[in-house]
Formats: C-alpha cells, structure tokens, sequence
C-alpha cells in the first residue's frame, strides 16, 4: 500500500475518475457561472460581455435587496426554531420515558418523510384565506376577529412561508441532535449524578459541549436551508402576490425563466455563494470561541 | 502482492474508459440511427418526428388525442412522437429554451406560445422558416389573414392554431336573473351589481390575478373604453401605463377591491382555481378571455353568456363591445427547429397538427373561433352553434380596433414579467401599494431590457 501510494501516477489514476466527475460536476458549472454573471445572455442568442454590469444593477435593484433580507431572516429564522430549537427539544426528550420519546420522536419525524409538494399544498389549505383550515378554527374557538388573509398580508406572508418550512425541516434537526445525545456514554451522566449534579448542570457541562459538533452541524444546515428557501415559495405563492414573498432563490429563478436573463441570475447566485461563505465563516469562528481545549475553555 | 495492485489500478482505470466509451458509443449509436432514418426516408420508410406540446388542460390533452388519431391518415410517412409538457407557460417554454440551447436533440416541432417567449427562439435563428413549404400547400388561401405572421425578417415561422380571442367578462345568467340584475354596459352599472353580490356570498368577479395576467386584461378592459390605443402606444414608447387610461382603470380595480368584488384570496387565486368557481356556479362573473366561451356555453348550457368590457364614460355607451383586446397571439402556433432532419415533414407536420387541431375544436366541439377558413377547409357543424357562440362570432365582424392582450404583446419577456408581477400586488389591495406605486411598477417594467 505504501508502495502504492509512493507513486504519484498510482495516485492520480486511482483519483481520476472522481476527479472527472468534480471537474464535470462542480468546477466547470461554477466556472461557467461566473462567466455567465459577467454577460447578458439569455441562452439562445450570442453573449455579449458586459463586465460587472450585472452585479451593479442588482446591488441597485431594491427587489433584489429585500429577498435577500427575507432570505437572511428566514436563515435566522431556522437557526433559531430549527436547530436551537431541536436541540433543546431533543434534551428535553432523552427526560422522558423510552416509550413516549419514541412516540414524540416517530411525531417530529413524520414531516420530513414528505415531499416539500405535499407538505406545501397542505399548509395552503391551511392558510387560504377564503376556506383556509387556521380561520375556520379561530372563527370556531370564538377568536374570529385575529382571522387574517395569512399569505396576501405582508406582515404575515414571509413568516407563513418560514412556519411551513421550519415545519418540513425540524424532524432532522431533532434527529441529529437526538442521536448526538444518545452517543454520548451513560456513565458521564451517572457520573454527574454521583457528585450530585443536576439537570441543568449536567446539560451545561456535559449535553452542550459534548454536542457541540452535531449542534455545529445542525445550525449550519438550518442557516443554508433558510438562506436557499425555494420550493415552498414556488408552490405557495411563486414568490408572490408580486414580490412579497420573494426569496433570493425565487427572485433569481424569476431573473432566469421569467425574465429570461441567465447573466443576472448567475450574478444572483455568485453573490449568494458570497453571502453562504460568510455564513459558515461566522458560524466556524462562533464555534471557535469558547472551544475545549486540553479540558479548558479558552 | 505488488502485481495484484496492479492488476487493480489496471482494472479501475479500464474500467473508468469503458464507461467514457459507453457513453460516447449511445451518442454515435444514436447518430448513426438517425443517419440510417434519414436513407430511409429516401427509401419512403418512415420518418420519426418529436413534437413538445404544452398540456395546459383537459381541453388540450382531448384535442391532440384526436390530432394523434389522425394524422397517420395526413402524413402516413411520419411517425411522430409526442411529449406533453405540463405546467404554465413559463415552465414549458423554459423547456423549449433548454432543448434547444442543448443542441434541439429530440425536438423537431413544438408549439411556441408566442409573444415575448418567442423572441429569443427568432432572434437566434432556432427556428425553420415555413414560407416556401406553406406556400407550396396552398395555407395562405385557408386561414384568415390575422392567422399569417411574418417576421421581421420577412419569413414565417409559426402555423398558428389557438383561437382568435379577445377579453371579455362571463356571467352566470341564472345568478344575475335571480338578483334582478342586468348585463352592465357601463362602469357604474358594474359597480351596482356588485354592491347588490357582495351582500350575498357569492363572489361577484372571480379572477385568477395569482398569474397577473387575468387582472391586467380588467386594467386593459377598462382603459381601452378611453383609449383603445393606449396598449399600442405604450408598447411603441409614446405612452405610458401612468397616462390617463390605465390610471383610471386602476382606480376602478381599486373601487371594485374596496367593495368587495373579488374574493379574499384574490392575488394568490391561480386561473385554474378561479375558472372552476365560475363554472360552480360560485362566483357570479369572471374576467377571461373568448378561448372559454364554447367550452363554457358547453358546460354552463342556458345559464352561461358573456359581455364585453363596460365603458368608463356614461356617454361613451356607443363604443360598448366595438374596442376589444385581443386576437390571435403573434407568433404562437406550431414551430420547427432549424436543426431538424427533416425540415419538408416537420413544416407539413406544423400544418397537419394546426389544422388537425382546428378541425376538432370546429366540427367536435362547435367552437367557431378558430383561424382556418371551415368552408374552404371543408368542415361542418351539425349542429347550430350555442347563442354566446354564435353572437361572438357575429360581433368578432363588427369590432374596429383591436390590439393584442397587454401581456402577450410586450416586447420583452422582464417587460411582461414585470406587468403581470405589480397587477398580483396590486390585487392584494394593502395600503402599502397605492395606484401611483403599481403605475410606476408598471412604467418601469415597460422599459425593461
């Protein structure tokens, strides 16, 4: 073996066939991308070179800055009710008895086993305004008053659009941090008991830093997912009624098939891979802090 | 030990090559097969065509069954393949666009939607020009004229086959005759019957303003009682949607709104959820266009009828149903791809497919409305048509001006976008998107590259 991996051409032949697939698969589109962002193309007739033309326009363009707001909130939005969420959630479970943690945990799983088409043309039922399911039951439990047109309000629709994929998405933050959990070994819990911790201490200085990386994981997911929320605003609403529900996924869809402007919505996701680059820098750097390092915390 | 590596190393890379080569050989297999059709339909074997069609609805998958049916009886050397495409326009031509930038592998004919959508498909010279195939079957001589397209470059592209439509408003006669209430020739006759509906529960005006367009043809119903050139003018830069016109207009939606005249769900009611409520019996009127009438009057028998877009002015009564938009989208119909094969089967294939088309909505489900001349063509009605269909096709003779839908006639796919996008805000009638707002959403989109 070590023969094997002493000769570099041993090496690259045994990585090509990935390394064909990586360039295929992920260099060449990204590539491709960020030439497509500095162009006006759309896809049918020549290209023409417009350098950052694209990206001058949208940083102007007041539409692009509110879905991508609205996708920023969302990403904190599913950060916070995903992942923070089902962390405490999943400590909360492990309290229970076996049986009812598998009842409440079979429960939280079931969302996620649905298609996001499924899940979305349910929460519209849901929320309708004129026969929706929420204003017939505030009109049945006498609260007819907070009846409310739940997709069409601004002040509501965004947030409708976070519930039903917080909704979709919580099973698997809860999953992982459940089985985070449960990997932990019993004898450190029965050990913190012995010198007579409690639930909160255990959870303090055992759960939480023993978690740390499945809570690492959990947030990081929940930031992207929030931040790229697409099918369950095509489905809902298209991103509309006009713009008010528009995600950055959705409005750069909207630049690519509607407006037929392929440069633009590649300057759209050029900007977006941005923005998650960011993400995951403050999301590692907040990890940094604090980290355990030789039983202290620096 | 050390050899077996080898052997190994040697075994995954072959294996690696293969695979490159497999692929590589379907591509030749597929070039030669298509090669080999090409020699075969020198030796009259059959020819194999694909043809991409957008299934919108029920109406259109009955419609090409019988087109399917029948067209090995009109072209008995094509073998044609079909593939529907469900979802809206946009969907379906997304994946017009991709076939094509892919190289216009199994695609031969489609139906191009026109309008905007078309324009890129023109300007990059995807597809193949008609003229000399159409005029060597005689086509110019069997449909009416507004049905012949020609490109700014002087071909024709398209074989249309949609019908010669125009907006107008359906009602329910039945729910009008029990309210005691009258067809509305003017605006303020419309604003009366609504009132008297919105005390009841059903909707008064059902409209599917999710995809904006629906709600924009109102806007433009209302502003060509002013003006019937606005649209016109707009789209040729010497007006704009903030002109008089179309601000009166929205200031009308904008009273309708404010009483009540749509349903709660409005802005987010697509056409296919607004449609079956005015079928349903549910909402009193509807804004759509004529393409509903035959299968309306089919399905709603007596109680079905129609009227034309009220006029602003009381004293403007004389030009009641005369300005009406509409006609037959500008480049829809059927198209071929410049790259096929077989250029002279698929051009007679456009025309198999239109006509074909044609002939059933005509002789099947007595739809007048269509853009071949039946007498030349040879086609008969049994029956009488229904009396919405008849006196439509009576007053389709009388109108003066007509201009294309406001949607399907903007120069550019962001410009129709952009209208459609700012008439779904405006539906959802919050303070926070006033008349001026969606004016100048609607000026701006109309500027768009």
């Amino acid at each position: 073996m070590k023969k094997v991996l002493g000769n570099k051409w041993y090496i690259f032949l045994l990585s090509a066939p990935a390394l064909i697939l990586l360039a295929a698969f992920v260099a060449y589109p990204l590539i491709n991308i960020v030439i497509m962002s500095l162009q006006k193309t759309n896809g049918l007739t020549p290209a023409v070179f417009v350098g950052p033309d694209n990206f001058l326009q949208l940083i102007r363009d007041e539409a692009f800055i509110r879905a991508n707001l609205a996708s920023l909130g969302l990403s904190i939005l599913a950060v916070l009710c995903n992942a923070v969420l089902a962390v405490i959630v999943s400590i909360l479970l492990c309290t229970l008895g076996p049986r009812v943690q598998k009842i409440l945990r079979t429960a939280f799983v079931i969302p996620l086993v649905l298609s996001v088409s499924v899940i979305s043309q349910l929460w519209l039922t849901i929320y309708h305004a004129d026969w929706g399911l929420l204003n017939y039951f505030l009109r049945t439990i006498g609260l007819g008053f907070l009846q409310n047109e739940w997709l069409i309000d601004p002040r509501t629709a965004m947030i409708c659009i976070a519930v039903t994929g917080m909704w979709w998405a919580f099973g698997m933050d809860l999953l992982m941090a459940y089985s985070g959990i449960k990997a932990i070994p019993e004898s450190y819990f029965e050990a913190a008991q012995l010198d007579g911790a409690g639930f909160l201490d255990t959870v303090r200085y055992i759960t939480l830093p023993l978690l740390r990386n499945v809570t690492k994981t959990c947030i990081t997911i929940s930031a992207i997912a929030g931040l790229y929320t697409f099918p369950q605003v095509f489905i809902m609403t298209g991103g509309g009624p006009g713009d008010l529900t528009q995600t950055v996924m959705m409005y750069m869809y909207r630049q690519a098939f509607a407006n037929q402007r392929y440069g633009m919505a590649s300057a759209v996701g050029i900007l977006v891979i941005i923005e998650t680059c960011v993400i995951l820098g403050v999301i590692g750097w907040l990890f940094k802090q604090g980290k355990y390092k030789g039983g202290e915390t620096i | 030990m050390n050899r077996w590596k080898k052997i190994l190393s040697l075994t995954l890379a072959g294996a690696m090559m293969l695979s490159l080569a497999a692929c590589g050989g379907k591509k030749d297999a597929e070039e030669s097969g298509s090669t080999g059709g090409e020699g075969a339909s020198e030796d009259t074997e059959k020819v194999t065509l694909n043809i991409l069609f957008n299934d919108t609805d029920e109406n259109v998958e009955a419609e090409m069954d019988y087109v399917m049916e029948h067209l090995p009886e009109k072209l008995p050397n094509v073998e044609v393949k079909l593939e529907m495409v469900p979802g809206d326009a946009q969907t379906y031509e997304t994946k017009v666009r991709t076939m094509i930038s892919a190289g216009g592998e199994g695609l031969d004919v489609w139906w191009e939607r026109g309008g905007s959508w078309a324009t890129p498909i023109l300007e990059s010279g995807s597809a193949l020009p008609l003229d000399e195939y159409l005029e060597a079957s005689g086509y110019k001589d069997k449909v009416i004229p507004s049905a012949i397209f020609t490109a700014e470059d002087g071909h024709i592209y398209s074989v249309p086959f949609n019908d010669n439509s125009y907006e107008i408003i359906l009602y329910n006669k039945k729910i009008f005759a029990d309210h005691n209430l009258e067809v509305p020739k003017t605006v303020s006759e419309l604003k009366e019957i609504i009132k008297v509906l919105a005390d009841t529960d059903i909707v008064p005006i059902s409209v599917g303003a999710k995809d904006g367009w629906c709600a924009a043809m109102m806007l433009e119903g209302f502003a060509y009682s002013l003006d019937p050139m606005i649209t016109e003018k707009i789209v040729k830069g010497e007006g704009k949607f903030s002109d008089e016109p179309y601000r009166t207009g929205a200031e009308i939606m904008k009273e309708l709104l404010d009483m009540g005249a749509f349903s709660k769900n409005v802005a987010l009611t697509g056409i296919d959820e607004a449609l079956p409520l005015f079928e349903t019996g549910k909402a009193a009127m509807m804004a759509n266009g004529s393409w509903a009438v035959a299968a309306g009057a089919e399905k709603m028998g007596e109680d079905f009828g129609y009227f034309y877009y009220p006029v602003v002015n009381d004293a403007d009564l004389d030009k009641y149903g005369k300005n009406v938009a509409g006609g037959i989208n500008k480049y829809s119909g059927m198209m071929a791809y410049a790259g096929t094969e077989h250029p002279a089967e698929a051009a007679a294939l456009c025309e198999a497919v239109a006509e074909l088309r044609c002939q059933y909505v005509y002789e099947e489900k007595g739809n007048p409305y269509i853009v071949y001349k039946p007498e030349v063509m040879g086609w008969k009605y049994d029956s009488e048509f229904a009396e919405p269909v008849a006196r439509l096709a009576e007053d389709m003779q009388n109108f003066e001006y007509v201009y294309g839908l406001v949607q399907d006639v903007m120069p550019t796919a962001a410009a129709s976008a952009g209208i459609m996008q700012a008439t779904s805000k405006f539906m959802t009638n919050t303070p926070d998107y006033t008349i001026e707002d969606y004016l100048a959403d609607m000026d701006k989109a109309a500027l768009e590259e």
